[in-house]
C-alpha cells in the first residue's frame, strides 16, 4: 500500500491496546504555521474532531481541519468504521515549537513530544497521504498555508460525503468473509446501499459541455474519458495523443465526474489545449455519478459511430493505436467489445483478458480474474486477436448502437465495479463476441496496492457486494460462460 | 545574420548558479562579436502591474516573470505564461535559434511553445544536471544518502513513496514527449551525457561542450607557492554553494582526524554561499565541526565572481568533495584558470575532469579518511604541487565554447553570415 513506509508494526501494537489511538505521519513546519498529517481511531465512542492546545501555556491554537479516510487503517486496525477513524491534514497558527503540541481527542490528551513522525519540506508529500483526495488536501494546505502576519480566512475544512457515510454504516453490519455473506447481503443491506445510491444519482444533472477547438466533422471514433480525482492525467494523455497523426480523425471526450475539481480541471484543460494543441470536449458533470454513470453521460455526448471507453490512467506505448484497434474491430465477425493488452509501466500485465473465477476467501461470489497478471509481457506475449470471456472496462472498442442497445454500464454498481463484467454479459446474452487485440498495447497505470483478500474495508465490502448484485443478475448465464 | 535567443531559468545579476552564468556568458560573448542575440531569464521578482516581462540591463536582456505550477513535471500550463504570454514574445523576436539552458521555474512546456509557434526555429537545450531524470532536485542521490546509478520508476517510487511507480513513468514519458522537439542537445560533461543516453536520449543527438571561461585579468599564480619550503603552512580552500551534496562535512571530518602535527601546517578556507538557508541539523553539524576544526578552518562565506582570482592566488590547492555526481563544477574550470590544483571525490563530473595524479589527485567520495590521507601526502611532498600546477591545461574559452556552439545551431550559419557579408561588400 502506498502508505507502508509509515507502518511500524511494534509502534502500532502499543496504539492497539489503547481506547483512543492518534498517530501522526508528517510534520511540515512553515513560518507560524506546523502542518501535520496523520490519524485516529477511537474503539468505543464516535471520535469526530480532535482540538490542539499549547501545552507550555494551556492555551487553545488556532487550526484548521481536512478530513479523510483511511480505510487503511481502519481495515488494518479494526476500527468500526469511519464514524470512529478518520486520517487528518491539520494547519495550526501561531507556534513555533511542535514540542510543545497536545492534541486532545473525547477528552483524552496526545503530547507531540512522544511522538515519532517524519519531518518534511514538501506540502505535496502531506497531501499525498490523503490518497485519492490529494489534490484536495493539497489545495486545503496551500489555502491556509498563509505567510505569517496574514489571517487564515477560510474555514476548509470538508465533511465528509453523507450519502457515503450511510452506505459504509450499512456495510459496517457485514462480515466480508463469513459464509452468510451472500445472504446477509440479499436480505437486505444491497437494497438499501442501492436505494441511496440510486438517489443521489437519479438528482437533477445539469452538464455544461465545454469543446476546446475544432473537434472532427465526422469522427471515426469517440474516446471517453471519465476523470475523478486525479485530472492530471488529461496532460498527459493529450501530450501523448497529440504525437499522434490519426488523432486528427478521433473525437476525444473527458467527463468529469468530481464536481469538486470543477475549477482546477477546467483551468488545466484550458492550459493543455494552449499547450499541445489537440481539440478535446469536457463534459462536466454536476453530480459524481460513478464510474458507469460517467460513461453513459459521455457516451451520450459521442458523435461517432464507434466508442471507445478509456480510463484516464492510460497511456499509448506508440502512435497508430487507434487506427490498428479500428481496423483489427473492422476485421472481426460478430465482435461485441474489442479489448487491448495493457501493461504496467515495467512492462509486466495488468490485463490480457478478464474471466470469472471462484475465490474460496469470498465463498458464493463469482470474481473477475485476470490471467497472466504481474508476468512480463514478453514471457506470455501473443500475436493477433483472442477471443475471451470478459474485458476490462479500462478500455473497450464497441459501436456506439450496440452500447444503448444493451442499456450502457449499469449504474447500479455503486461507485463502479463489474460494470464492465456486467456489460460483457449483456453483449454476450445478445449473441455477440468478446476479443482483446493482442498487437494493440497500452499502458495502463494503476497504483499500488495489495490484493483485494488482504483488505477488510468499507471499500473492499462494497465490492462484494456489488459482486453480489451481479450474481443476482447473471447467477446462471456466468456459470454457462465458464463452462464453454 | 541568425538570431538568436538565450533562455536561462535564472539571471547571473540575482542568481549566480553554473548554469546561469554559463547561459549568460554565452549570450555576452555572442553580443560581443557582434552577434544578433537575445537573453531571456526566468525571474521571481515581482512585475510590472502584472506584465509577464521586464528589461533588465538592455533592451536585448529580458526578465520573465513566472513559475512553475507543477514541480513534478516541471510543468507551466495553468497560466497563460507560456501558451500565451512567451508565445507573443517569440513572434516578435522571432529567433531562428532558442537555446535553452533550462526549462526548471521556466515550465517544460515552453519547448513545446517554442516548437508550435516558430516551427522552423532551431532548438537546443543544454543539460545542466540530472533534472528530467531525477526527482530528487536532479541530484541522482537516493533520499536515503547513497549514489543512483539508474533511473527506474519501481526504484523512484522507494525514494519518494507518495509518487507511485506509474507516476514516475508518466513524468519519463511526459518530458521525452516534449524533448522530441528538440534538435541538438549540449551536456558540459560526457558524465551527465552519459546518464542521458542511458536514460534513453539518442547518443548522436547529445555533443559535449565544456562552459567556457570569459577571459579574466591574467592570473598570476603565486609562485611563492610553488617554491618548496618545508614548513610553510599550506592552504586548501572550498569555493561553492553549502548544502548537504557538497561534501563539506567530509572535508572538515578529515580535518578533524588529522594528528596535531599536519593539522599546524594547515590553512583551510571554506567560501560558500547559502549556508544560513540550510536546514538546522545540518548547520548543527558543520557548526559541531567547525568547532571540532577551529584554529585550522576558518568560514568565510560567500564571495563575488571578481574577488575570486585574488583568492585563488593565494590557495594551493582547491577541494571539491562532493558527495554527489556533479556535472561540470564551475570551480574546475576558475581554478585551473589559475593553475591552482584540485584534491576531488573520484566521482562523475569531477573525475572526468581532474585527472588523478596530473593535474589533480582524486580520493573515494563521501569517505573522509581518504582525504586525510591526500591531504597528509600533499604536506608531505611539497613539490607535488608545483608538478601537477605545471600540468594543468588552459581551461575552454568563452570564444571558443562559443565556436563549437556555432556547429550545433545550423550549419548554414557561417553561410549566411559569409553571404551577408558579401552582399555588404
Amino acid at each position: 500500500m502506498r502508505r507502508s513506509a509509515l507502518w511500524a508494526k511494534q509502534l502500532l501494537r502499543s496504539k492497539l491496546q489503547k481506547k483512543v489511538a492518534l498517530n501522526i505521519d508528517y510534520m511540515l513546519q512553515v513560518p507560524g504555521k506546523i502542518v501535520l498529517s496523520g490519524w485516529v481511531g477511537s474503539r468505543t465512542d464516535p471520535a469526530t474532531s480532535i482540538s490542539w492546545s499549547n501545552g507550555s501555556t494551556k492555551s487553545t491554537l488556532e487550526s484548521k481541519l481536512f478530513k479523510f479516510t483511511r480505510a487503511d487503517v481502519i481495515g488494518q486496525l479494526g476500527f468500526q468504521g469511519e464514524s470512529h477513524c478518520f486520517g487528518f491534514i491539520v494547519v495550526i497558527d501561531g507556534l513555533s515549537d511542535v514540542a510543545n503540541l497536545v492534541a486532545s481527542v473525547n477528552g483524552i490528551s496526545f503530547p507531540l513530544a512522544g511522538q515519532k513522525f517524519n519531518s518534511v519540506t514538501s506540502p505535496n508529500i502531506v497531501a499525498g497521504q490523503a490518497g485519492e483526495k490529494g489534490a484536495l488536501a493539497l489545495k486545503f494546505i496551500e489555502k491556509n498555508d498563509v505567510a505569517s502576519g496574514q489571517v487564515a480566512t477560510a474555514t476548509a475544512a470538508i465533511t465528509l460525503d453523507p450519502e457515503i457515510m450511510k452506505i459504509q454504516t450499512e456495510l459496517g453490519t457485514l462480515n466480508l468473509h463469513a459464509e452468510d455473506f451472500v445472504e446477509r447481503a440479499r436480505a437486505g443491506v444491497l437494497d438499501r446501499v442501492q436505494s441511496v445510491w440510486k438517489k443521489r444519482t437519479s438528482k437533477p444533472n445539469p452538464v455544461r459541455v465545454v469543446t476546446h477547438g475544432v473537434l472532427p466533422d465526422d469522427p471515426a471514433l469517440s474516446i471517453i474519458v471519465p476523470i475523478y480525482g486525479r485530472y492530471d492525467f488529461v496532460q498527459h494523455q493529450v501530450a501523448s495523443f497529440s504525437d499522434d497523426e490519426n488523432f486528427a480523425n478521433v473525437e476525444v471526450i473527458y467527463v468529469l465526474d468530481d464536481p469538486s475539481l470543477k475549477h482546477e480541471f477546467l483551468v488545466t484543460c484550458e492550459g493543455v489545449f494552449k499547450t499541445f494543441g489537440l481539440p478535446f470536449k469536457l463534459v462536466v458533470s454536476t453530480q459524481n455519478l460513478g464510474f458507469a454513470g460517467a460513461n453513459n453521460l459521455g457516451v451520450a455526448n459521442a458523435r461517432a459511430e464507434r466508442v471507445l471507453l478509456l480510463n484516464s490512467d492510460i497511456l499509448p506505448s506508440k502512435p497508430g493505436w487507434t487506427q490498428d484497434l479500428i481496423k483489427t474491430f473492422e476485421s472481426l465477425d460478430n465482435v461485441g467489445i474489442l479489448g487491448a493488452a495493457l501493461l504496467y509501466e515495467d512492462n509486466s500485465v495488468q490485463h490480457m483478458a478478464m474471466e470469472f473465477r471462484r475465490d474460496s476467501s469470498f465463498p458464493g461470489l463469482w470474481l473477475n480474474h485476470h490471467p497472466c497478471k504481474g508476468m512480463p509481457w514478453d514471457l506470455v506475449k501473443s500475436r493477433g486477436v483472442t477471443k475471451v470471456q470478459l474485458t476490462t472496462g479500462a478500455c473497450m472498442l464497441m459501436k456506439k448502437s450496440l452500447y444503448e442497445e444493451v442499456g450502457g454500464f449499469d449504474p447500479l454498481y455503486v461507485l463502479g465495479d463489474f460494470e464492465d463484467s456486467d456489460l460483457c454479459l449483456k453483449v454476450l446474452q445478445h449473441g455477440f463476441d468478446i476479443y482483446v487485440d493482442n498487437d494493440v498495447v497500452l499502458y495502463h497505470l494503476e497504483r499500488l496496492s495489495q490484493g483485494l483478500v488482504s483488505e477488510d474495508n468499507w471499500k473492499t465490502k462494497l465490492t462484494m457486494l456489488n459482486n453480489v448484485h451481479q450474481l443476482n443478475k447473471w447467477e446462471s448465464q456466468i456459470e454457462r460462460v465458464v463452462e464453454e | 545574420m541568425s538570431r538568436i535567443l538565450v533562455v536561462s531559468h535564472g539571471h547571473p545579476d540575482f542568481n549566480k548558479g553554473g548554469a546561469e552564468v554559463a547561459a549568460y556568458n554565452l549570450f555576452k560573448e555572442l553580443r560581443r562579436q557582434g552577434h544578433d542575440a537575445y537573453f531571456l531569464a526566468r525571474t521571481e521578482l515581482l512585475p510590472h502591474g502584472g506584465a509577464a516581462f521586464s528589461q533588465r540591463n538592455d533592451p536585448r536582456e529580458i526578465l520573465f516573470h513566472t513559475t512553475m505550477d507543477d514541480g513534478f513535471l516541471f510543468s507551466s500550463l495553468k497560466t497563460k505564461h507560456l501558451w500565451g504570454d512567451l508565445r507573443d514574445l517569440l513572434l516578435k523576436i522571432k529567433p531562428d535559434v532558442v537555446h535553452f539552458h533550462h526549462y526548471f521555474q521556466i515550465g517544460i512546456e515552453a519547448i513545446e511553445i517554442v516548437r508550435r509557434t516558430l516551427p522552423q526555429a532551431r532548438i537546443v537545450l543544454t543539460l545542466h544536471e540530472y533534472l528530467a531524470i531525477c526527482h530528487n532536485n536532479g541530484l541522482m542521490y537516493k533520499t536515503n544518502g547513497k549514489l543512483c546509478y539508474q533511473y527506474s520508476p519501481r526504484d523512484c517510487n522507494n525514494c519518494f513513496p507518495e509518487k507511485s511507480p506509474g507516476d514516475f513513468f508518466l513524468r519519463e514519458k511526459y518530458l521525452k514527449n516534449i524533448f522530441k522537439n528538440v534538435d541538438h542537445f549540449v551536456s558540459p560533461s560526457l558524465f551527465l551525457k552519459n546518464r542521458y543516453v542511458d536514460w534513453g536520449i539518442s547518443e548522436k543527438d547529445i555533443s559535449v561542450i565544456e562552459n567556457g571561461q570569459p577571459q579574466l585579468e591574467a592570473i598570476i599564480s603565486t609562485d611563492k607557492c610553488a617554491e618548496a619550503d618545508d614548513q610553510r603552512k599550506i592552504k586548501l580552500a572550498f569555493f561553492g554553494q553549502v548544502n548537504p551534496f557538497k561534501g563539506i562535512d567530509v572535508l572538515l571530518g578529515a580535518i578533524s582526524s588529522l594528528s596535531k602535527k599536519y593539522r599546524e601546517r594547515l590553512v583551510v578556507e571554506i567560501h560558500g554561499a547559502n549556508f544560513d538557508s540550510q536546514r538546522g541539523e545540518y548547520q548543527k553539524k558543520i557548526k559541531r565541526l567547525l568547532r571540532k576544526t577551529r584554529g585550522v578552518v576558518t568560514f568565510c562565506g560567500s564571495y563575488e565572481s571578481h574577488e575570486l582570482p585574488g583568492l585563488l592566488s593565494a590557495t594551493d590547492w582547491v577541494v571539491i568533495p562532493s558527495i554527489w555526481w556533479e556535472n561540470s563544477p564551475m570551480v574546475i574550470q576558475e581554478a585551473f584558470s589559475a593553475r591552482v590544483p584540485i584534491i576531488t571525490s573520484d566521482i562523475g563530473g569531477m573525475a572526468e575532469k581532474i585527472n588523478d595524479e596530473v593535474d589533480g589527485l582524486h580520493f573515494r567520495a563521501d569517505k573522509h579518511q581518504g582525504l586525510a590521507e591526500v591531504i597528509v601526502r600533499v604536506i608531505e611532498d611539497s613539490t607535488l604541487r608545483g608538478k601537477l600546477s605545471d600540468n594543468i591545461a588552459p581551461p575552454l574559452t568563452i570564444a571558443e565554447c562559443l565556436n563549437q556552439h556555432f556547429e550545433i545551431y545550423g550549419v548554414n550559419y557561417h553561410a549566411i553570415q559569409n553571404q551577408e557579408a558579401s552582399e555588404i561588400a
